[in-house]
């Protein structure tokens, strides 16, 4: 009787122990909260909570840093694409991007760097800021998605936007198609420019500046901005698409705040302490360097610029001359190409658009009869000296120079000799010349607005190889190498970037679908929308 | 706040109550006790006899009963054989009556001491209390009475295991007579016996030895473990439950001792290596001290596969803070690093022996992570008796087991000038330069010395051991020191009924320039590549004065800081690295444990036990200005890392074992348990692409400009609680049925439905011994066969049920991070669901001199916890969900056998295979749709390896770059006769320049162990061996396109390279490919990976161990034994070109492949152990 009376409470003690666990895992919540991570409580300090992920937003429109992540968005791609930059590593026994073999371990870099880090963030705030009093910080996020948006859609043709965060129940997300990704661009920039319209005639208090990192919270600078990447997106779809383009075009250039028009206002975003990612991949790793196109027209053009764009070569071969390497050449060592003009040092702030393409978008709207676009050789001339103003030169004598054109490319360590070259005369080799000539025909005109574009825009290469596929100027160099397989034109030069690896296996049905949106197959050398 | 504080409170309040019914039921017991033997008492003065005053002298009597009963007498003092006593009493059989009522009124009285044996002695209380069996040898035998005429010799000597322990309580029998002794606590014994009687000495745990009685009549006897597993033999399994392990009804493998100290490894667990079928062991390329990765039966999982370690029932935290995630090495920031593990920080001579639970049947009872399987370790504890000190101390040489295939025939291409350093390939002329690689290497040296001291009472126990290893590596200044600290003591009370045992561990490790493996901070980087023809030692100076900075620069062919020479990352001068990119990485832990068990009657008690674990590792990495740019900022980099790892574990077991009637019994466990375990580490660090330090060269991180700090701070709590039951229940000992069942309760679980029910897992099985159930030929001494079957959960990533939406950001410009990665919209996270099945048989032949074990298993991995890329547009960029299915299959089969036993040679073979299949069924849940059908587990990226589970693959295939070729299989190669890649459109892992080259995993393993003991010699040896899988060799890639390998040198020697080739056009390549052209585009870190896989086939002689064992007269020294030690002596066979057994990382990544990793070394050496 007592034993089992014992057995009875020791039973008992075990029940309750077991249930008394139950109670113990009240705490559960508390030790399952990660302390590294932030509630929505501790971020509304401040408006941290809406300022703080377009602060993180900002940074990777073109990637800040890391500088190895900028090397795959945009240093592999667009700034060797725009003739600006080439490497002088053989990556991949140089088989690689640089000579057409597009490499999927490095090309989701665009596309999953721009989801991860402005679509998502600009998304939260889409979603937070929907109260009235924090209309500044909706419409910002919406000026900075096209922005960042435009340039992913610039690789790959049709992206996700309008479907973004609507999963299927398939578990696949739609693909807009260029077209209507730029539509969506368009309906997004024009409430928002709406916006801050308003907000700039009402003198609106400044609520961005603690997460400005271009303007300090200047609303309107970022009208301005807004303006002038409208009218981008209105130029660049000027083929395709030419009465939206003008309507577009033609509500910017009406604005009451207008364009970019300074240096002061051009978009710069300031990354702290990082160091520029150019300087990293140029100074501390080695592999980038000039590109043979920018150094011959410049070289050509006598262009003063030069010196804040480049340095000297230092190889014997080509001592102190500005010598850039040509895109999709055969490299066997680091070492051949590595002494070529290196980039200078860049400034801690990395540039999304400068006043002198606003000009130069003037200009363009000018030549297509666009209402508001103000005088053609005015604003072509504006465009060039605001850029050299924005160096600290002056342009005057440049923009009378009426005979210099591009000096033919010379490589003196090609492998096989000569086989770089671009003599006088060939077809690659730019002739157009600097001064305005109001007799010129159309397709001249838009040469030389585009050439000096391309000059101003540099080191910024996504939008200058945008405007090349679309305009086909300034001429370039082709490759020497074609490792496409055939998927490429030499002479056509690459058009795009095909759907990234990482969209092919994690929504292949999206994918799939998006490749019917395109003119041809999914590779490098199908046309974009905006390019037909 | 307040209401955890309560919840707490209640919590230990009722463990409180739980021990209060306990001591009640304790005091009910002694009451019992006392009882019985009150009424034993009566008894005894009830029982009739007749007083017989016809007295005689006692050695009368005593003779009398020596031939009647077969038991003997010894005496306390001389003369006391002729005091008269009463004679022997008629009709009583019972020994101690009879004795009782012989010494009645002569003042003499008895003391049994063993079962046959008795003292006579004086009758005085307090000589009888003082008589301790450890005294036998200075009784006085009934030899020793003059005139006794006795009939026996009385034949002395000790008895001890192979190691020269004493072993007490050895039963020693003369053969065909009941007469028999057993050993005292220091082994020592007497017995009465003829020339030509042969004595059998019989102990649970070893085999029987016969030794045949000749002239000498001092006996000295080593028993030697039993190799196969006898019935009788006792095994812990989960929650350190004793049972024996014929009633086990699932596969397991016990290592003693000796296994793992004879020939030791600094970590013992690498000495499991053949000895355990089904367990697969990889060291990392870090040398003496690196860390092991361990797995059971196969990988399972996409997070961790390595076995839960318990030491003493309690988990032990096996944590590495870093490991090398890619081919660069890179492990900490770019440093490249092997943060060593937990399981080497044990003493291997304070482990009593191992269990390996290789199933989840076997450790189902230990909930999350036993889905991996169990590794039980026993640690010593002092014994009763004398106080013995073990002194142990071994010395072995270290040496490369193999050497990097290079070539110094051809020279640099370009060659150095004063102008120009010239160029890193060595595809130039013939200049026969001198191998300059060999002298890097030293010879390592490992030492090992351990003291033991053990001793006590039978009330109370002491062990204390200190151990100090100390390593030279065979890198230069790489070195390793280890102290080792443990106490322990064991105390009885309240008559026996209450066991408090108390331990405290303490490490303290010190890992200096643990070599690394990749491309960055490499010394072998730098040394392999060096172009052939330059004056090596020249650079032995590693560093060289510069002008322009005003302190020594590094100093190498191509790097120069005063002329503007600046090597690629992984060229660096080897002894810069090493002395100037020192890394140290300390490590300093405390483990505790107290626990107490209460006997409540005698078939149940009540344990409790509690446990901290402490473990602080730092790891300091100085890097000196002039180092690669890539690797270090201009003025020098500093790393430092401090992390600290807490587990406290508490858990209270009631138990009971009872027979249940005549044909039934019981073993019954109950328990709770909670694991508490809270990791967190601080890393601050400089950035590349700066100046980084402010003043070059002075490493503290007030040094570090702020701009160029980098800092990173990680947390990880985690709570489980549980409660657990487990039985096994038998009918006549011969048909056992296991049944166990756990609930935890995981804090990983909180916010979702999962939380408050928690998850179970349970296990059964069913043994049957068909030897025991029916007459069996007589040739069959034992046969089992078992079947199990287990469930057991698992919990999921800590925080991974509520992701924050934002992180705190260290950055100077940029707050705030957002998290992409949460549960698939919708659902909400579960716990893992692990099924395993197994069944097996046991077979004993011949007196068990042949036994033979095999189990089949199959083990289904479900509803994992994956972290699945999201795909982008959704909002995340990961996925958590539950799902997939990965499957292993295989069969374990041990053969142990004893084919040679005499008095003089006793050999001992076992026989260790292993296959597994393992198959990836699938890695998606398919109600979500989340397109998966592959988890990288390593990332190609822009190298040649890539690791991916993929389905219908298995884990750990490798993926790599491929040759183009054509339908008949012939390299596609360009016009310049370079091999082109390929490109696959229907690859499965999203990358079309990726295949499927190969699974690092062995296809079966073989393990083949062998010990002679002849005479005082014991020769044992151990070969073991894996077969198929393949390996890649990241090394040979990168030295090929330089030129530097031997197989650059055969090419070029033999004119080119002969293997099929077209063109692109189809033409066929007419003639040998030219070696420069072939192997720059084959070669090289982003190479093609294919030409790189080699098959991982190899044998080695893996141990050998000559001893002998000095035939001890000393009182002094216990034993002494002397043994040449050798570990990884050679190769049988062997295919790639280094030794596939070893990886860079110990975690899921990198495996099966090695980039300028460190030689396997082989050591020789001599150990000494000593007993005092």
């Amino acid at each position: 009787m007592k034993n089992r009376l014992n057995k009875l409470s020791m039973a008992a003690a075990v029940i309750l122990i077991a249930a008394s666990i139950t109670g113990c895992t009240k705490n559960f919540e508390k030790y399952n909260t990660n302390p590294l991570g932030l509630s929505e409580g501790q971020l509304e300090v401040d408006y941290q909570n809406l300022g703080a992920p377009l602060k993180q937003a900002q940074l990777f429109i073109y990637i800040a840093n890391p500088a190895w992540a900028y090397q795959l968005q945009q240093n592999l791609i667009a700034d060797v694409y725009s003739g600006y930059m080439m490497s002088p590593t053989p990556f991949q026994s140089n088989i690689n991007n640089t000579n057409y073999y597009l490499v999927d371990g490095w090309n989701s870099y665009p596309w999953d760097w721009a989801y991860n880090n402005v679509m998502n963030n600009t998304d939260a705030v889409l979603k937070k800021a929907t109260d009235p009093q924090f209309e500044a910080f909706y419409q910002w996020a919406k000026i900075l998605r096209v922005e960042a948006m435009h340039r992913v859609s610039d690789i790959y043709g049709p992206i996700i936007y309008t479907h973004y965060g609507q999963i299927n129940t398939d578990g696949s997300i739609d693909y807009d198609s260029q077209k209507d990704v730029y539509n969506a661009f368009f309906n997004d920039l024009d409430t928002a420019i709406n916006v801050f319209t308003d907000m700039v005639q009402n003198n609106a208090l400044p609520t961005l500046t603690n997460f400005d990192l271009a303007y300090g919270g200047d609303n309107k600078k970022w009208l301005q901005f807004a303006n002038t990447l409208r009218l981008r997106l209105a130029i660049r779809i000027s083929k395709v698409d030419p009465t939206r383009a003008k309507m577009e075009g033609e509500k910017s250039l009406s604005n009451p705040y207008g364009l970019l028009k300074t240096n002061d206002d051009n978009c710069m975003i300031d990354i702290g302490t990082n160091p520029n990612p150019v300087n990293v991949i140029n100074e501390s790793w080695g592999d980038i360097r000039l590109g043979a196109p920018i150094a011959s027209l410049m070289n050509g053009y006598n262009d003063a610029r030069i010196s804040k764009y480049a340095t000297k070569a230092t190889d014997p071969a080509v001592a102190g001359q500005y010598i850039g390497i040509r895109n999709g050449i055969n490299i066997d060592d680091h070492s051949r190409y590595a002494d070529y003009s290196s980039m200078a040092t860049f400034p801690n702030k990395v540039q999304l658009m400068v006043a002198a393409e606003a000009w130069f978008l003037k200009a363009e709207a000018a030549l297509r009869g666009w209402s508001g676009a103000g005088d053609m050789q005015t604003d072509y001339e504006t465009g060039i000296s605001t850029s050299f103003a924005q160096y600290g030169l002056d342009a005057t004598a440049y923009m009378q120079d009426a005979s210099s054109t591009a000096q033919p490319y010379a490589d003196p360590k090609a492998i096989t000799p000569g086989q770089n070259d671009i003599a006088t005369g060939s077809p690659w080799l730019s002739t157009i010349t600097i001064k305005w000539d109001d007799n010129a025909g159309f397709e001249q005109k838009l040469e030389r607005i585009i050439t000096q574009k391309w000059i101003s825009m540099y080191p910024e290469g996504q939008e200058a190889w945008s405007e090349f596929r679309r305009t086909g100027y300034p001429k370039l160099f082709p490759v020497v190498i074609n490792n496409s397989g055939g998927t490429i034109s030499t002479t056509d030069f690459i058009r795009r970037i095909n759907f990234p690896a990482d969209e092919r296996s994690n929504n292949p049905i999206g994918v799939q679908k998006a490749i019917q949106m395109l003119s041809g197959p999914d590779n490098g050398g199908t046309h974009l929308w905006w390019n037909p | 706040m307040r209401k955890s504080i309560t919840t707490y409170l209640t919590c230990i309040a009722l463990v409180a109550q739980v021990f209060c019914v306990a001591s009640l039921h304790a005091q009910t017991g002694n009451a019992y006790a006392l009882d019985v033997k009150y009424a034993q008492r009566n008894n005894v003065s009830a029982s009739t006899y007749k007083q017989d005053t016809q007295k005689q002298t006692l050695i009368n009597v005593l003779k009398e009963l020596n031939k009647s009963k077969g038991i003997y007498f010894l005496f306390s003092e001389k003369g006391i054989d002729q005091t008269m006593v009463n004679p022997i009493p008629e009709n009583i059989q019972n020994t101690e009556k009879i004795l009782q009522l012989v010494l009645k009124n002569s003042g003499l009285a008895y003391k049994k001491i063993s079962d046959n044996t008795y003292v006579i002695v004086n009758d005085n209380q307090k000589k009888i209390a003082e008589i301790n069996v450890n005294d036998l040898q200075t009784f006085i035998t009934m030899k020793d009475m003059p005139g006794a005429g006795f009939l026996f010799d009385v034949i002395s000597g000790k008895v001890s295991d192979q190691n020269g322990n004493a072993l007490a309580g050895v039963s020693i029998t003369i053969k065909g007579k009941t007469r028999g002794v057993s050993s005292g606590t220091d082994g020592s014994f007497k017995i009465d016996a003829n020339e030509g009687d042969i004595l059998v000495f019989s102990y649970i745990g070893y085999d029987s030895k016969e030794i045949t009685v000749g002239q000498d009549h001092s006996i000295t006897v080593a028993l030697s473990e039993t190799q196969s597993q006898l019935t009788d033999v006792v095994v812990t399994t989960a929650l350190g439950i004793q049972r024996q392990s014929k009633s086990l009804t699932y596969a397991v493998q016990k290592v003693n001792n000796a296994d793992l100290t004879t020939v030791q490894d600094a970590n013992f667990i690498n000495n499991l290596t053949g000895r355990v079928a089904g367990v697969t062991i990889s060291k990392s390329a870090s040398g003496i001290g690196g860390s092991t990765r361990v797995i059971l039966r196969g990988n399972k999982s996409t997070r961790e596969n390595q076995p839960l370690y318990v030491i003493d029932g309690v988990p032990l935290v096996n944590y590495s803070p870093v490991q090398p995630n890619d081919e660069f090495g890179q492990a900490l920031g770019n440093v490249g690093l092997d943060g060593g593990d937990g399981i080497s920080n044990l003493n291997p001579d304070d482990i009593e022996n191992v269990t390996v639970l290789k199933g989840a049947s076997a450790a189902a009872l230990y909930g999350s992570s036993a889905a991996n399987g169990v590794i039980l370790i026993t640690t010593k504890k002092g014994k009763a008796g004398v106080t013995k000190i073990d002194v142990s101390t071994s010395l072995t040489f270290d040496n490369p087991l193999y050497k990097e295939p290079l070539q110094f025939k051809y020279g640099q291409t370009v060659p150095m000038t004063s102008s120009s350093p010239g160029s890193l390939e060595s595809w130039g002329s013939i200049v026969n330069a001198k191998d300059y690689v060999s002298d890097f290497f030293q010879t390592g040296l490992t030492s090992f010395n351990s003291i033991a001291l053990s001793g006590g009472t039978e009330k109370a126990q002491t062990y204390f051991s200190y151990s100090y290893t100390d390593n030279k590596g065979i890198v230069p200044t790489s070195t390793l020191k280890k102290h080792n600290i443990n106490f322990r003591e064991t105390a009885k009370f309240f008559n026996d009924r209450l066991t408090a045992d108390f331990n405290v561990l303490f490490l303290n490790q010190n890992a200096y320039n643990r070599p690394a493996s990749g491309t960055y901070d490499n010394p072998l980087g730098g040394l392999y590549s060096f172009p052939r023809g330059i004056d090596f030692n020249q650079y032995k100076n590693y560093e060289m004065f510069s002008t322009l900075r005003n302190t020594n620069v590094q100093n190498w062919w191509d790097v120069n800081f005063d002329k503007g020479w600046n090597a690629s990352e992984d060229q660096q001068n080897p002894y810069w690295l090493l002395y100037r990119n020192p890394s140290q990485n300390t490590l300093n832990r405390v483990y505790s444990n107290l626990s107490f068990k209460y006997k409540i009657n005698d078939w149940i008690n009540i344990q409790a036990r509690g446990n901290i674990d402490k473990l602080y590792n730092d790891i300091d990495v100085k890097s000196y200005a002039t180092t690669s740019p890539v690797l270090t900022a201009a003025n020098g980099g500093y790393s430092l890392m401090n992390a600290v790892n807490t587990q406290l574990y508490g858990d209270l077991l009631l138990s009971g074992v009872k027979d249940l009637g005549e044909n039934f019994g019981i073993n019954a466990t109950v328990g709770t348990s909670i694991t508490d375990e809270k990791f967190s580490s601080n890393t601050f660090g400089t950035k590349t692409g700066g100046p980084g330090l402010s003043i070059p060269n002075v490493f503290v991180l007030s040094n570090i400009q702020p701009n160029y700090l980098s800092l990173s701070q990680d947390i990880t709590h985690r709570q489980v609680q549980s409660v657990f039951a487990t039985a096994s229940l038998n009918f006549k000992k011969y048909v056992y049925v296991d049944i166990s069942a756990r609930n935890d309760w995981s804090s990983t679980f909180a916010f979702t439905p999962e939380v408050g029910k928690g998850y179970l897992y349970y296990s059964g099985g069913l043994n049957l011994v068909l030897s025991e159930m029916t007459h069996l030929p007589s040739f069959i001494s034992f046969v089992k066969l078992r079947v199990s079957y287990a469930r057991v959960g698992n919990d999921v990533s800590a925080y991974s049920t509520f992701p924050p939406n934002y992180y705190v950001n260290f950055d100077n410009s940029q707050p705030t991070t957002y998290n992409g990665a949460a549960p698939y919209p919708g659902t909400y996270l579960q716990p893992e669901d692990n099924r395993s099945f197994e069944a097996g048989f046991e077979f004993r032949f011949f007196n068990n001199k042949l036994g033979l074990d095999a189990t089949y298993y199959q083990n289904n991995n479900y509803n994992q916890y994956l972290e699945v890329s999201a795909p982008n547009g959704s909002g995340y960029n990961t996925y958590f969900i539950n799902g997939g299915n990965i499957r292993n299959q295989g069969v374990e089969v041990s053969i142990n056998a004893t084919p040679v036993k005499s008095s003089t040679v006793t050999w001992n073979t076992s026989l260790n295979y292993a296959l597994n299949k393992n198959k990836i069924i699938s890695l998606s849940n398919d109600q979500l749709n989340v397109g998966r059908s592959y988890y990288t587990l390593t990332g190609l990226g822009n190298l040649l390896y890539a690791s991916d589970i993929i389905v219908g693959g298995s884990w750990g295939d490798i993926y790599g770059r491929f040759f183009q070729r054509d339908a008949s299989g012939a390299i596609v190669v360009d016009a310049n006769g370079a091999p082109l890649k390929g490109s696959d459109p229907n690859t499965q892992v999203g990358d079309e320049g990726q295949k499927y080259l190969g699974n690092p995993n062995p296809k079966y393993t073989l393990g083949w162990s062998n010990s002679f003991d002849i005479k005082h010699f014991t020769i044992s040896f151990l070969f073991d061996g894996r077969f198929g899988g393949k390996v890649m060799s990241v090394t040979q890639a990168i030295l090929d396109k330089l030129g530097d390998t031997k197989a650059t040198q055969d090419a070029r020697d033999a004119g080119g390279i002969n293997i099929p080739a077209v063109y692109e056009d189809g033409t066929k390549f007419v003639g040998p490919l030219d070696p420069q052209t072939f192997y720059q585009a084959v070669g090289g870190r982003d190479g093609i990976s294919e030409y790189y896989m080699y098959d991982a086939t190899n044998v080695r002689l893996r141990e050998l161990a000559l001893a002998y064992n000095f035939p001890i007269k000393s009182n002094c020294i216990r034993n002494l034994r002397l043994s040449l030690i050798g570990r990884n002596l050679f190769f049988v066979t062997k295919k790639a070109p280094f030794d596939p057994e070893i990886s860079m990382a110990t975690n899921n990544g990198l495996q099966g492949t090695e980039t300028f990793s460190i030689p396997s070394t082989r050591s020789i050496g001599l150990s000494l152990n000593i007993g005092f």
